[in-house]
């Protein structure tokens, strides 16, 4: 078996060797490559579900979704696992997009970028990602 | 006067004439007479007869007074029994309550002596201190009397300076006993842990207790983003073996590392790729990966050489033991601590191994091709918090 085993690397001698470089070690997040620019109502319809969160809140949020509909009404649900376990939290509620940006009912302002498939909600305490998902 | 005299005549004989026709009457007609009682030949019709039956309830009365004069001792005795054994039952839970109320009392009596005691001690102890504190006060303002007196005669000679000894203040130690406190028994109350505060972010409620940095806590190796890898080099050709089935655990307060630091990772030995199907299963053979299905290593000190909070960035050596194939060796790896903007730590670190401390041996074809005994084992791992931990360190 070792004989094959040394065939077996010996085999790809004649190719580049395929050790990794250290600095392609770690595994690469997600890039969204995408042009944002400010959201519109029309963004906001459909199924979300984070792909990225960052800042303190990402310390205790492991992923968001939310739906938002045409009608102005929206649901969302955050597994937060700051506390003992993971637990999801709901919320329900009704969205508008003003000028101060995007508001979902607890006066707080968010900010909201959007592309193709794509929402970008900055709040204080964080950044979150999100990508369009369909209802299966 | 004739006239009454001769109605009164008259009444006379109407009575006798009576009394001769009734005694007449009665002997011609007495022995006429016949009285006749018959019963009845149907039984039905004769009805009950009230003597025998009045005879049979007073005998029935009879019997009964019988039995209850029977009776009567019995239930007597019994009525006598059971007063006497509920004043007898009575009588003991009088006597037990009387003892233990007696007790009670002997201990609230030899507390209260306990106490009073105490309270005397402390009382003593207490004017003690006072009566030595007042003595250093005394002896204080004396001091500062005397160089009062001596400041003013200096004032008063003026031109001519004299130099006055004056006199140190010399503040005596005051001890003060520490005193002994009686001891109160409270009840314990139960304690109520606040709820943690919580924050806003999208309307979610998220806890405070987030990621920090200076606080000892547990954190969670995150499989989909970390990688565990070797590179080892061969006669002919270098290659890398990696896997993502990594899982684990660590404690550590990065801001001090080096303070009892632990955790334990784990690999699946048999998920190494080398991006070569007939080489990872020689690799896999040699590792005897399906009897000793991990690789791990335990992580038990941390030796810090730069640990910069506001960067939040640790570099330093971590020690520990790796087991491979069942073997278990020292594990020296120097490593590099950081955090990133979803607030999850990564730990990047390298370090030598040789199969042969394993057991292993390395590879090799005729003497010429073979795998080198050196291998460069690499971590790429990113943690999450599972928030602080109270456990001694």
């Amino acid at each position: 078996m070792r004989s094959t085993f040394l065939l077996a690397l010996l085999a790809p001698a004649c190719i580049a060797p395929s050790v990794v470089d250290s600095s392609g070690r770690a595994v690469a997040l997600a890039a969204t490559q995408v042009e944002w620019r400010d959201a519109q109502p029309a963004d906001f319809d459909g199924l979300f579900e984070s792909t990225a969160i960052e800042g303190d809140a990402a310390a205790a949020i492991g992923r968001i979704y939310y739906h938002f509909a045409s009608s102005g009404s929206y649901t969302g649900a955050a597994l937060v696992i700051g506390g003992a376990d993971p637990e999801f939290q709901t919320l329900t509620g009704r969205w508008a997009l003003g000028t101060d940006g995007l508001d979902l009912g607890d006066g707080v302002p968010v900010r909201a970028s959007a592309a193709e498939g794509w929402l970008r909600l900055a709040s204080e305490g964080g950044v979150v990602t999100l990508h369009k998902q369909a209802i299966e | 006067m004739n006239l009454s005299r001769s109605l009164q005549h008259f009444g006379v004989a109407a009575l006798a004439c009576l009394v001769i026709g009734s005694a007449i009457a009665l002997s011609v007609v007495k022995d006429r007479i016949q009285i006749v009682v018959s019963e009845p030949e149907d039984p039905a019709e004769r009805g009950p007869d009230l003597l025998e039956l009045l005879r049979a309830d007073v005998m029935e009365l009879r019997a009964e007074i019988a039995r209850g004069d029977e009776l009567l001792p019995q239930h007597l005795q019994t009525v006598h029994d059971s007063l006497a054994s509920g004043d007898s039952e009575r009588d003991t839970a009088l006597r037990t309550e009387l003892a233990q109320l007696r007790a009670q009392l002997a201990t609230l009596e030899t507390r209260l002596d306990t106490s009073a005691r105490a309270s005397e001690a402390a009382r003593t102890q207490t004017q003690d201190s006072l009566q030595r504190f007042a003595t250093a006060l005394n002896e204080l303002s004396g001091a500062i009397a005397a160089n009062a007196q001596q400041a003013a005669e200096l004032a008063r000679a003026r031109v001519e300076v004299v130099p006055v000894a004056v006199t140190p203040i010399e503040v005596k130690a005051v001890e003060v006993t520490p005193v002994e406190t009686v001891p109160v028994v409270v009840a314990p109350v139960p304690a109520v842990e606040p709820e943690p505060a919580k924050k806003g972010f999208l309307s979610f409620k998220v806890p405070e207790k987030g990621f920090r940095f200076d606080a000892r806590q547990k954190l969670s190796i995150v499989a989909s983003l970390s990688r565990v890898g070797f590179d080892a080099k061969s006669t002919l050709h270098d290659f890398t073996g990696v896997t993502q089935k990594v899982e684990g655990e660590l404690v550590v307060d990065l801001a001090r590392p080096g303070d009892a630091p632990k955790g334990r990772i784990a690999i699946d030995a048999g998920s190494l790729d080398t991006g070569l199907a007939d080489r990872d299963e020689g690799m896999r053979e040699l590792l005897e990966s399906a009897q000793q299905k991990q690789i791990t290593f335990a992580w038990s000190t941390f030796e810090p050489q730069s640990v910069d909070t506001e960067k939040q960035l640790v570099v330093g050596t971590a020690r520990g033991k790796l087991t491979i194939r069942g073997v278990e060796r020292d594990l020296a790896m120097p490593v590099k601590v950081s955090v990133d903007a979803s607030k999850r730590v990564g730990i990047e670190g390298e370090a030598k191994i040789k199969l042969t401390d394993f057991g292993i041996e390395p590879p090799s074809q005729l003497g010429m091709i073979s795998v080198e005994d050196e291998l460069r084992i690499w971590i790429s791992l990113r943690a999450r918090t599972l928030g602080p931990v109270e456990e001694a360190k």
